[in-house]
């Protein structure tokens, strides 16, 4: 059981660092509100797997997960719209 | 507390505990708030945004959300071997997140020195403005955060047996936030 989530934890972080790898190269490929779509696209995406694997907010009342969710969903939106 | 006696699926007892979620929701609404507001100014001055954006060094920014995440991982784990009661591996992986702690802080000094001798002060422009205030906030959260591990640590070596738990949750909790308020940053900041 640890070591499954070892490896879920692990498999996270080599998601998490590729992730990363494509918010670099989207910076530099794309222009425009595309580029700021994908950009928070990719952040929240990686906020979600932050939050789930590593503070373990799988194991949390769906109400925290529905709550945070939606407060990352709401503040990129918001960014997005004033960009 | 045994980890096996909590029931993360009651309402009241999220990972980390009902507090420190209270503290990450008002935590997100303030920086998201800020940046909101970033967002707005940069379509505003559009052009000053822009050209005082190619000043910052997005690669050394890079390296820092690599070392967070890493970071975040490590005390992920941490939580992981505590709960398994392997102590002094939970002790092992608590000092590593520290360490990726603190190389973000030095990076981030590193950045912070060159800024000033360009003279990208606080005052400098709108975006800088922003620039320091945000990445400032989160630097000082960081600090904050490392200091809170420094204390669990201390006692996970001198007496294991007597740390709880939601302690340690609460401590990994307060880490992660430094994680996901930079994924918030960053691209919008250094990127965007």
């Amino acid at each position: 059981m640890t070591k499954q989530l070892i490896y879920r934890n692990l498999i996270a972080l080599v998601v998490l660092i590729l992730l990363s790898g494509a918010t670099a190269l989207t910076a530099t490929l794309f222009d425009g509100s595309l580029r700021h779509g994908i950009l928070l696209l990719l952040a929240i995406t990686k906020v979600m797997i932050v939050a789930g694997f590593f503070m373990e907010l799988h194991l949390a009342h769906r109400f925290w997960i529905f709550a945070l969710f939606c407060l990352i969903a709401v503040i990129s939106a918001a960014i997005f719209l004033m960009a | 507390m045994h980890a096996d006696s909590i029931n993360y699926k009651k309402l009241l007892y999220p990972p980390g505990g009902i507090l420190m979620w209270i503290i990450i929701f008002i935590e997100l609404v303030s920086f998201g708030l800020g940046l909101i507001a970033y967002s707005y100014f940069n379509s505003v001055e559009a052009d000053t945004f822009s050209r005082s954006r190619s000043e910052l060094n997005a690669g050394l920014a890079t390296l820092n959300t690599f070392l967070l995440l890493t970071s975040g991982y490590f005390m992920a784990m941490s939580v992981l071997r505590f709960k398994s009661r392997s102590f002094h591996k939970a002790h092992h992986f608590l000092w590593l997140a520290m360490v990726g702690g603190l190389l973000f802080i030095l990076i981030k000094s590193i950045e912070y020195v060159g800024k000033i001798e360009s003279g990208y002060t606080l005052s400098a422009n709108m975006f800088f403005t922003f620039y320091w205030l945000l990445t400032g906030f989160h630097l000082v959260h960081v600090a904050v955060g490392i200091v809170i591990l420094l204390v669990i640590g201390r006692q996970l070596k001198l007496r294991p047996e007597t740390v709880k738990i939601e302690d340690l949750e609460a401590g990994a909790a307060f880490w992660h936030m430094c994680d996901l308020i930079w994924l918030l940053l960053f691209p919008v900041l250094y990127l965007f």
